[in-house]
């Protein structure tokens, strides 16, 4: 059953040259109890596509051209208040970086207290109750003497478990991750994935994951999507995609990623990744990834594939499939 | 840098970096102009013509010695922005001296230039001014020398500030590991990299300068007569403030309108060179990459 | 010593002292008593969790940070004691290649004075406008680049420019702190790539400070870990992959997500 439901999503970045699309139509479906990747390189749209589902767009200086976002029976972009209601509560969101999303001058339980008495409107006995409730839930060592930190005396890890207890603190239905603790050590973002993944068992929440790492992507979702140039390439279950992917582009990243796993050692496949081009790729009819794609033929570029439904599940987008 | 019909944009996007930019550019041309604008001398004195209020003859009046108003206003507007002017460029140079060398530098040579800086800061700026006026005695050159004492530490400790950050940026180390010099450090690396927010704060400081001289001068301390400064026009207005208005409604529309020139400047150039708006002005103008 | 090495370390240590008006000195040690060496044309990987002290000890070889104990020596010559021409010279020897490609520029420079810059100050006598396009052509970017500042550029090649500049130097050894991990994977295959191929070509030393254990094993020879601002574990690459000999090292090992293979979903969950 599907929880959430994006429908033809467009959000551009307005330019002096006319409008940079960093979503271009991207509809997918949330459903209750998964996890869902979203998949992509820098520049893919897939953490604007977090931030428009939170109705946060506008504050990066992008612009939700058209589409519906569908919770609760409700289309939150078309009415302006029915985030209120739902951000942070209903959907809540664990930013990248701990650093700009706490306030530096407050302790932590303090934070996360206002938190709780702001949204939920606890008296002070049940937000101290809680406060203490949600971070061992989020199993940080000594939660006691964390609440009484400041941010700038904990280390990454800790951090973003305290966002993530931020996140769960008004007991959500649905939780965006963007790459989190991406830009900490690896042995930190395992732990913080793993804690995520025995949350979401445990509560039953729905989990957006946005990650560019394919392993990341691999050991905690149920179905992705592949996303390039603000439009999704390919999307199912995990293990089907990645172990039988069908777009060359889906084909290509996973082999550049076999290849780095593997040590690089073999031949080169790196030229089946040709590098991305920085230019501003002029505003063609067709398929996004063309004019890197090694199968395109002409009809690639003038034509936009739909999507092909390969079955219940599996979609792509790719006129090789479409033959 | 950019290209000039961006930079137009740019100042269209900013609109108080246009506002500013204009008044600013009317105000110097004024100044520039002042002959071709007005042909009476504004010292010449005619006292068969006193207090007129403002008519055909003389549009914005003239005083009690029977000056014409108007060129008096234009000609104080070469006083205000030669002050104003060399009182910045010279206190910006001594403060770039003093804070690279305090940022740079650091330990027992930082100390020493900050807390003699803080000393200057610590005292009321226009109270030091006077005495050192009273001591110095008045007049146009001593005024200047008097500002660049009061105002050099203040852009000393901007400008050590923006040092000591930008000195910790990677591209620091990068540069000493190409081999760069302590002088090529500073002028290539770390200089060109405070510049930003001090140039916002100049532009603002000039409206403070102006205000300042206009101050002193009505004080019968900066500016002597019979020199047309627009502190002084408005200390002789004084004694007519309700005879003749004028007196006072034109020189303090014209400090009104400079001080608000400078501050708009100000404004838009901290707005433009804030790194924080980079990201909203680069979406702007099409940088939407990284 | 028998195994001299291009860059010895030897029994490094660095404390760093932190001090408030009102509180206590609190001595904090960053790295203690490590000693390595890294040898002429090979890639050694250094590698730890962040706070375990390796890009200090990287610091400290470049010169950038004293140390407070032991020595670093280059070409058997200790090279803090270094000054003038001498310490020229080491600088133009030792290159770094740093993490953050963006905050590694100047963002007030032109790309071409970027990667000129090692070749003015180090007093390069031949055609620069030459060199500089070879340089570019060398790290894959287009001659036109010269004219860009950073802000023009995408990571990728913000990160290839960096290399640039370290090889504007023609240095021995390049220390290689976190290079890739701002990167998107296909830019940092396409970087490692660029990196094996210039060190084929040149005989550049790499130290590959890191804690991204692929890009170890894809680049590395040896592998040294460290803990803690202390050395648990020297190892051959293979080996250190096979059959890790410290708890640390299993844990890092154990922390790299990967497809499929060993770790399946199941077997963690």
């Amino acid at each position: 059953m599907e929880i959430l439901r994006v429908n033809d999503l467009r959000v551009y970045f307005e330019t002096g040259r006319g409008p940079v699309k960093a979503v271009d139509g991207i509809s997918f479906g949330l459903n209750r109890g998964e996890t869902l990747g979203i998949v992509g390189e820098s520049g893919s749209g897939k953490s604007v596509t977090a931030l428009s589902i939170m109705g946060l767009a506008q504050k990066i200086g992008a612009r939700i051209v058209s589409g519906e976002i569908w919770y609760d029976g409700e289309n939150l972009l078309g009415q302006p208040h029915a985030y209120r209601k739902v951000r942070g509560k209903k959907i809540s969101y664990i930013p990248q970086e701990a650093g700009p999303a706490l306030n530096p001058v407050l302790r932590v339980g303090k934070q996360l207290g206002e938190m709780l008495a702001a949204h939920l409107g606890l008296s002070a006995r049940e937000v101290r109750i809680r406060t203490a409730e949600l971070l061992e839930k989020v199993e940080l060592p000594d939660p006691h003497l964390v609440a009484r930190l400041y941010p700038h005396q904990l280390s990454g890890g800790i951090l973003q478990r305290v966002l993530l207890a931020i996140a769960l603190s008004c007991s959500p239905d649905i939780v965006i991750a963007d790459e989190p603790a991406s830009s900490l050590d690896t042995t930190i973002q395992a732990q913080i994935l793993k804690l995520l993944r025995a949350i979401k068992e445990r509560e039953g929440l729905s989990v957006i994951l946005v990650a560019h790492d394919l392993g990341v992507v691999y050991q905690n979702c149920d179905r992705i999507l592949i996303m390039y140039g603000g439009r999704i390439m390919e999307s199912g279950p995990t293990r089907q995609v990645m172990e039988n992917p069908f777009h060359p582009y889906t084909v290509s990243l996973l082999e550049t990623y076999r290849y780095l796993e593997d040590g690089m050692q073999q031949h080169e496949p790196v030229k089946r990744c040709l590098p991305p081009s920085s230019e501003n790729v002029p505003h063609i009819p067709g398929c996004i990834f063309a004019y890197r794609c090694l199968m395109a033929r002409e009809t690639c570029f003038f034509k936009n594939p739909s999507f092909l439904k390969l079955n219940d599940e599996r979609t792509v987008s790719c006129h090789h499939l479409l033959r | 840098m950019r290209s000039f019909k961006t930079f137009i944009r740019i100042a269209f996007t900013v609109k108080p970096l246009l506002l500013g930019g204009l008044l600013v550019a009317f105000l110097c041309s004024v100044s520039f102009l002042a002959p071709i604008i007005t042909s009476t001398d504004p010292a010449a004195q005619n006292l068969a013509a006193s207090l007129n209020s403002p008519g055909e003859k003389w549009i914005f009046g003239t005083d009690a010695l029977g000056r014409d108003v108007f060129s008096r206003v234009i000609y104080g507007s070469r006083i205000s922005l030669t002050v104003a002017v060399s009182v910045t460029s010279f206190s910006l140079i001594a403060g770039a001296v003093l804070g690279t060398m305090a940022g740079y530098l650091g330990g027992l040579v930082d100390s020493v230039i900050m807390r003699v800086s803080d000393v200057f800061l610590s005292l009321p700026a226009l109270l030091v001014a006077m005495i050192l006026m009273a001591f110095l005695g008045p007049g146009t050159s001593n005024l200047i020398i008097v500002f660049i004492i009061i105002y050099g530490p203040v852009f000393a400790r901007l400008i050590r500030g923006q040092v000591i950050s930008v000195k910790s940026m990677p591209y620091i180390d990068a540069a000493r590991i190409s081999g760069a010099s302590a002088l090529g450090l500073i002028t290539k690396y770390i200089l060109p990299n405070c510049i930003s927010p001090i140039l916002a704060f100049t532009a603002m400081t000039i409206g403070d300068f102006i205000i300042a001289e206009t101050a002193l001068s009505f004080l019968g301390l900066g500016v002597q007569p019979p020199e047309p400064s627009w502190g002084l026009m408005l200390a002789d207005a004084r004694n007519y403030l309700f005879s003749a208005p004028w007196l006072m409604i034109f020189p303090g529309l014209a400090v009104m309108l400079t001080v608000l020139g400078f501050n708009l400047l100000g404004d838009g150039l901290g707005y433009l060179l804030n790194p924080k708006q980079h990201k909203r002005i680069g979406v702007i103008h099409g940088n939407t990459e990284s | 010593m028998k195994e001299q090495g291009l860059i010895q370390v030897k029994n490094l240590s660095k404390t760093f002292t932190v001090s408030g008006w009102l509180k206590a000195k609190n001595n904090i040690e960053a790295v203690q008593d490590v000693t390595f060496f890294l040898k002429s044309g090979e890639t050694l990987a250094l590698v730890g969790e962040s706070g375990s002290g390796k890009s200090t000890v990287g610091r400290i070889i470049l010169g950038l940070v004293k140390p407070s104990a032991g020595e670093v020596t280059y070409r058997g010559v200790p090279i803090h004691s270094l000054k003038g021409d001498r310490l020229r010279a080491y600088r133009k020897a030792v290159q770094a290649v740093f993490q953050d490609p963006h905050s590694s520029l100047n963002p007030r420079m032109r790309i071409g004075d970027i990667i000129a810059e090692p070749l003015y100050n180090f007093g390069y006598r031949g055609e620069l406008r030459k060199r500089l396009g070879y340089l570019l052509e060398v790290v894959g970017l287009s001659a036109d680049f010269a004219d860009r500042y950073p802000h023009q550029c995408s990571g990728g090649q913000k990160q290839r420019v960096t290399i640039a500049r370290a090889l504007a130097a023609e240095p021995e050894a390049i220390i290689l702190d976190e290079p890739l991990s701002a990167l998107d994977i296909t830019i940092q295959t396409q970087i490692i790539t660029l990196l094996k191929g210039l060190q084929a070509e040149h005989q550049i030393s790499y130290l590959l400070i890191t804690h991204d254990l692929r890009a170890v094993k894809a680049m590395a020879d040896r592998v040294v870990v460290m803990y803690k601002g202390s050395i648990v574990e020297t190892a051959t690459t293979e080996q250190f992959f096979c059959c890790p000999g410290h708890t640390h090292s299993r844990a890092l090992i154990d922390a790299i997500p990967v497809i499929g293979g060993l770790q399946s979903r199941k077997d963690i969950i």
